[in-house]
């Protein structure tokens, strides 16, 4: 149906001021409710577009990975010394100067997570022990130490590989021979990989070590006790998986930062892509957390 | 003598000119490719190195399709070829040397103390300052990092030497005929070269080799061996 703009129809000319006023109102909810529906189509569009370009990168992250990981018989003795140089390069970034903060990560998450528990009057040493174990050590910990190394590394991954992406290094290379998916991609995805696990024993082992502190403060119980009583609830199938849930994160993360990283086409795109990328980093994380979640509890 | 480098009906995608080509690079031969502005001569190069995908017609590297071959076989012919875009194509991050020996050590040719002895003593011939090697490449102008970038395709090719946008000034970083005698010096070994920049920029390496010429235009491809 048409709507008026402009001039009154002929029905509005003949009709009393007191009618043309209704006609008109009658002809602005016409059109509020058309401008609604676009709006909504619009959105649904916009919604749409924006699946589609989710699974779009998806898609081009796992081609990324499939292209690093796949043909593993091209790593010669000149490529695995470039890939052992960066692994270790990955590794000490990400894990040895991020250990301290892990550390005092941790270490406030164990206080955190036994302070509201304590004060609602939570005694029992069996409980206090099972939170810690399920939510801090498999939930929580490997989700801020993720955010943390998303930050920290990941939009490091990011800005590094767009500047190769600009200035035409990784088709200079792949001119030459060299592929650069495997010369960057997969020596920052093993490391990152490491060091998630690393980080997430050492965020474990200072959570662990604060809320048995606390613990042994304000309930007098040894950590002895408190060590034993956690032992009890940790179950090695849940060390696999939250060790499994590591190495999908690391895999998503330097997959989806390269991803980013190859869309950016000039250096202006950089400071536009790195929070694009942190942010479909973190998504991906939480998904796989639910997933393992789920997994977990059957 | 086989070809290094074999366009046969070969239309590319984004080139003013729709016109099958055929064209072939011997070893040894020197080449210099030239076109205006936006002629597609940079898309030409990049699909001879199956770096792009014809829109029609055959690239053949070493006697073999390009299309057809396998990702493996591709980055091993690939391996004897020498690089280098308009842009510099360097790794910021690493120093100029690590940029240079890349190719030789990742390609198993050398290991990494005789690739820094073969990038010295090429930094020499060129009468590039050897203070540049250990410096990042982040902290080179934008100029020397072209010409490390050339420096480092001179270092990798051995079937095939591929300069795309090669500028005067560029040129001026080297030691005056020195980047030519280079070039000479590859050419004389049978390493096919293929230069693209304007006439002027490479006068004095037609008084020292042959320089057979491909003008690219609207009217397709026309190649024209020199004498």
């Amino acid at each position: 149906m048409a709507i008026s703009h402009g001039a009154p129809t002929v029905s509005q000319r003949r009709a009393s001021p007191r009618a043309r006023r209704l006609l008109a109102n009658k002809d602005n909810r016409r059109l509020n409710i058309r401008r609604a529906w676009l709006a909504s189509t619009l959105h649904l569009d916009n919604l749409g577009s924006q699946v589609i370009g989710l699974f779009a990168v998806l898609g081009d992250a796992a081609y990324l990975l499939v292209n690093a990981l796949a043909p593993t018989e091209l790593i010669h003795r000149g490529h695995a010394s470039y890939l052992r140089r960066t692994l270790i390069q990955q590794i000490y970034f990400t894990a040895a100067q991020a250990m301290p903060l892990v550390l005092l990560v941790g270490a406030a998450l164990g206080l955190l997570a036994m302070l509201p528990m304590v004060g609602f009057g939570v005694t029992d040493l069996n409980l206090l022990t099972a939170v810690i174990d399920v939510v801090l050590i498999h939930q929580v910990a490997p989700v801020l130490i993720v955010l943390m190394v998303i930050g920290r590394s990941g939009t490091a991954i990011t800005a590094e590989l767009s500047e190769l992406h600009i200035n035409q290094a990784a088709v200079t290379l792949l001119a030459m021979g060299i592929e650069p998916h495997r010369l960057f991609l997969l020596p920052r995805l093993i490391g990152m990989v490491i060091s998630l696990l690393l980080l997430n024993f050492w965020g474990g082992v200072a959570a662990l070590a604060a809320a048995g502190l606390f613990a042994s403060v304000s309930e007098g119980l040894t950590m002895g006790a408190f060590l034993s009583a956690f032992m009890q609830h940790l179950q090695w199938s849940d060390v696999v998986l939250t060790a499994l849930m590591n190495v999908a994160y690391g895999t998503a993360v330097v997959s989806l930062q390269m991803r980013y990283a190859e869309m950016v086409s000039e250096v202006t795109d950089i400071p536009r892509n790195l929070p694009r990328a942190f942010v479909a980093s973190l998504l991906a994380c939480l998904l796989i957390t639910v997933v393992f979640t789920l997994a977990r509890s059957g | 003598m086989n070809p290094v480098l074999e366009a046969r009906q070969l239309v590319v995608d984004g080139q003013a000119s729709s016109l099958p080509m055929d064209w072939q690079l011997l070893p040894g031969e020197v080449w210099r490719l030239d076109g205006e502005r936006g002629s597609g001569k940079t898309s030409l190069l990049k699909t001879l190195l199956g770096l792009l995908t014809p829109r029609a017609g055959q690239v053949r590297i070493a006697q073999e399709d390009v299309v057809g071959m396998s990702q493996k076989r591709l980055l091993e012919v690939r391996g004897r070829v020498g690089a280098a875009f308009a842009e510099d194509g360097l790794i910021s991050a690493w120093s100029v040397q690590e940029n240079l020996s890349l190719p030789l050590v990742y390609h198993g040719r050398m290991n990494l103390d005789d690739a820094n002895t073969e990038t010295g003593n090429l930094f020499e011939r060129l009468g590039l300052p050897a203070g540049w090697l250990e410096r990042p490449a982040a902290r080179l102008a934008q100029v020397q990092r072209r010409a490390v970038s050339v420096a480092r395709a001179l270092l990798a090719s051995r079937d095939l030497l591929l300069l795309d946008g090669l500028k005067a000034d560029t040129i001026g970083e080297f030691d005056a005929g020195a980047l030519w005698r280079e070039i000479g010096r590859l050419s004389a070994a049978g390493t096919a070269v293929l230069l693209q920049c304007r006439s002027h920029v490479s006068t004095d390496l037609s008084d020292a080799v042959p320089v057979h010429r491909a003008l690219l235009d609207a009217t397709g491809l026309h190649v024209e061996r020199a004498q």
